[in-house]
This record gives C-alpha cells, sequence and structure tokens, in this order.
C-alpha cells in the first residue's frame, strides 16, 4: 500500500510539479505569449513536459502490446481468461491513445496538468494491468502443468504396480510419487485462486488493490515452488524406476 | 494345431537374440496361426487355449509368451508385459483371460524423463511469468 501511495506520489511531482507551477502564472495558449527569451523557455519547458509525458505513454502502449501478445499466444490460457484479458487490455489501449491525442493537443499548463495524472490514475499500467496479466497466464501454465504432472503420476504408479507384479520393491520408488503427487496438490490449491482474486480489479481499486496483487503473486510463487519439489521426486521415483527396470533387463 | 504352431514359436524365438529376426519368426507364424484362429470356435470355447485374443493397436499376441513366468516377462528392451491375472493352473485348464483394453504397458524411463523435462517447460514459463510481475512492479508508475 505504502509503496504504490509513494509511487503514485513520485510520479505526480515528477511530471505535474513544472506543469502546476506555470498553471498558476498563466493559462492564455502558450503560442499566443509574446517571443521573448522568458516565453521561449517556458516554451521550451511546455514541450519538454509534454514529450516527457507522451514517452510514458508509448511505454505503456509497448508494455500493454506486449501483453496482448502474450494473451494471444499462450497456448495455456483459458479461454475465457484470455477474452477478458483481452478486451481489457485493448481498453486502456484505446483510452491511452485518446489520451495521447489529447495530450498532443494541449496548448496550456493547465489542459496539462489535467491530464497528465490520467497516464496513472486511469491505467495503472505497470501496477494493476501487466501483473494481473502475467498473474493469470502464470495461474493457468499451472493449472496445465498440474493436469500434466497428475497424468504422468498415472503413468509412474502404473509402472511401479507392473514393477511390483514382477516381484521388484518398489517401495521407495512409490514414496517419491506419493510425495510428488501431494506437492502437486499443493501447487493446485496454491494458485487456483489467483485468477478469481485479480481479474476483477480495476483501475478503481487501486492502489489498495496492490496487496490482492502482491497476495496472488506469492500464491503462484508458492505454487512454483510446490512444482519445483513434485519434479524433484518425480525425478527420484524414475531414477528407481530405472534402476529396478535395469535389473529385471539384467536377468 | 494352433498350439502347436505356439509351441514353435516360442522355441524358436528364443533361439535369436536379434529382436528383428524374432519379429520375423513372429510375422511367419502368424499368418497360420490367424487363418487356424479363424476357423476355431469364439475364444471363449477354447478351453485350455494359450492365445489371447489380440489387444488393438499393441504387440501381436504371438509375441506372448507360452508360459507365464512368474515375474513380468521382459518383452524387449524396455517394454514390461502386464502380469497375466490369471495363475498358470487357471490358464491352462480354463478360458484364456481377456487382456483390458490398453492394459500393455510400456515402462520407458527415457519416455517418462522426456516428460519430466516437460514439465520442466512448464515451470520454466511460470518463473518468466513471475518475472514480468516483479519487473512491472519494480518498473512502478
Amino acid at each position: 500500500m505504502r509503496r504504490y501511495v509513494a509511487m503514485a506520489v513520485v510520479a505526480a511531482v515528477t511530471m505535474v510539479s513544472p506543469v502546476a507551477a506555470f498553471a498558476q502564472e498563466t493559462d492564455q495558449p502558450v503560442s499566443d505569449r509574446p517571443v521573448t527569451d522568458e516565453a521561449t523557455d517556458r516554451r521550451h519547458d511546455f514541450d519538454g513536459a509534454k514529450q516527457r509525458a507522451l514517452a510514458a505513454i508509448d511505454k505503456r502502449l509497448e508494455a500493454i502490446d506486449r501483453a496482448e501478445e502474450a494473451v494471444e499466444t499462450n497456448g495455456h490460457l483459458k479461454p475465457n481468461h484470455a477474452a477478458q484479458l483481452g478486451a481489457e487490455l485493448a481498453k486502456h489501449e484505446r483510452e491511452l491513445i485518446d489520451l495521447r491525442s489529447d495530450i498532443e493537443a494541449a496548448e496550456t499548463w493547465a489542459e496539462l496538468a489535467e491530464l497528465v495524472p490520467l497516464i496513472v490514475t486511469e491505467h495503472w499500467v505497470f501496477a494493476m494491468l501487466i501483473p494481473k496479466t502475467k498473474l493469470v497466464i502464470g495461474a493457468d501454465v499451472v493449472d496445465d502443468a498440474v493436469d500434466r504432472a497428475n497424468e504422468f503420476g498415472e503413468t509412474l504408479q502404473d509402472a511401479i504396480d507392473r514393477l511390483s507384479e514382477a516381484g521388484v520393491d518398489m517401495t521407495a520408488a512409490q514414496a517419491e510419487l506419493d510425495a510428488a503427487l501431494v506437492a502437486v496438490a499443493d501447487a493446485d490449491a496454491a494458485a487456483a485462486g489467483v485468477p478469481g482474486a485479480v481479474l476483477p480489479i480495476g483501475p478503481e481499486d487501486m492502489p489498495e488493490a496492490g496487496e490482492t496483487l502482491r497476495a496472488a503473486k506469492a500464491d503462484l510463487e508458492s505454487a512454483a515452488g510446490s512444482l519445483r519439489t513434485a519434479h524433484a521426486h518425480f525425478q527420484a521415483a524414475v531414477e528407481l524406476i530405472r534402476q529396478s527396470f535395469d535389473g529385471l533387463t539384467d536377468l | 494345431m494352433i498350439d502347436f504352431l505356439h509351441l514353435v514359436h516360442s522355441r524358436l524365438i528364443w533361439q535369436f537374440d536379434d529382436v528383428g529376426m524374432r519379429k520375423i519368426i513372429t510375422i511367419l507364424l502368424i499368418v497360420p496361426t490367424v487363418a487356424l484362429a479363424a476357423c476355431q470356435p469364439p475364444p471363449d470355447q477354447l478351453a485350455g487355449s494359450v492365445f489371447p485374443e489380440p489387444a488393438p493397436t499393441t504387440v501381436p499376441s504371438s509375441e506372448t509368451p507360452v508360459t507365464p513366468p512368474p515375474t513380468a516377462p521382459v518383452m524387449a528392451p524396455a517394454t514390461v508385459a502386464p502380469t497375466s491375472t490369471t495363475s498358470p493352473d487357471e490358464q491352462a485348464g480354463s478360458p484364456p483371460a481377456q487382456p483390458e483394453s490398453g492394459s500393455e504397458i510400456e515402462v520407458d524411463p527415457d519416455a517418462l524423463a522426456a516428460t519430466l523435462e516437460e514439465l520442466d517447460v512448464l515451470m520454466q514459463e511460470i518463473a518468466n511469468e513471475l518475472a514480468g510481475v516483479s519487473a512491472a512492479l519494480d518498473e512502478g508508475e
């Protein structure tokens, strides 16, 4: 929470302070002012502020482009999640393009002072939109990985059963497989709630919803950790099966 | 006759170490076997037959060892056939057990390792998304 408030304050100070200072002096269009050295400086500052605002928008549009591409091409994302994220990204993209045009057309510091903060407050691209998109993609990848891991568990169980029936002691492999499946279930439980928690978050919920996003990230990290644990146990089970199998074929 | 062909097959096939030769022997014997089997009554009337119904898309039934060994027979490298659900006595004097569809499980440690690599790739994707979240949050507004 503090982090987001601090970010918002820094962004506002950086982008708005020169705008506000000059807005107090005049509301006249910059182009109407007499051409003096001071006016030239002000014009230069005005153009500079505008360019910084436009660059800030461009940076956000590029990030949205990359996120849209990820949503379109990621094979793990569920169709309903892809549809919702795609629509949301497209909406923010359209609005930022409109805002860009408005800022380009701005003639006064007052206009600029009104428009520039909207870059952050209406979109929260880096604090909300991109993390949310990536968290949902990550959660859906975990979901696929869990399915794949459970299928793999069934394959290993069959192999262990066959070798057990053949008289091979598979106790250790079975223990590794059981531990792997517990870890897979943990991963599933950790990531299952992520999409539901982050998808409803909108700009109006920020910056408070930053905590929800951080909690979802922690859940996804936990799921990734559980999958790593599962992977290690699967690997050990496969190695034990390989050794048992080699022993059997050597007979 | 089928029993005879099967006996010939079982005696011959273990004379060859080469898997290709075993397959040739199998193919040479399977044709008359199938022809004879077609003239036989249904399998459930074949008391004492050692030929199980061939499972679809699996190795020909003629490659099944004649006598079920006490442990799962090794049919070919990297393959373990399912152990029979019937005892040798039951097989000798009663209709053959019908293998369950898809019950023939291949134990291929290399394939298992390949699946582990698939899981590796998925885990890497998750790590990438998490890194993207961190990068966006670090970027700040």
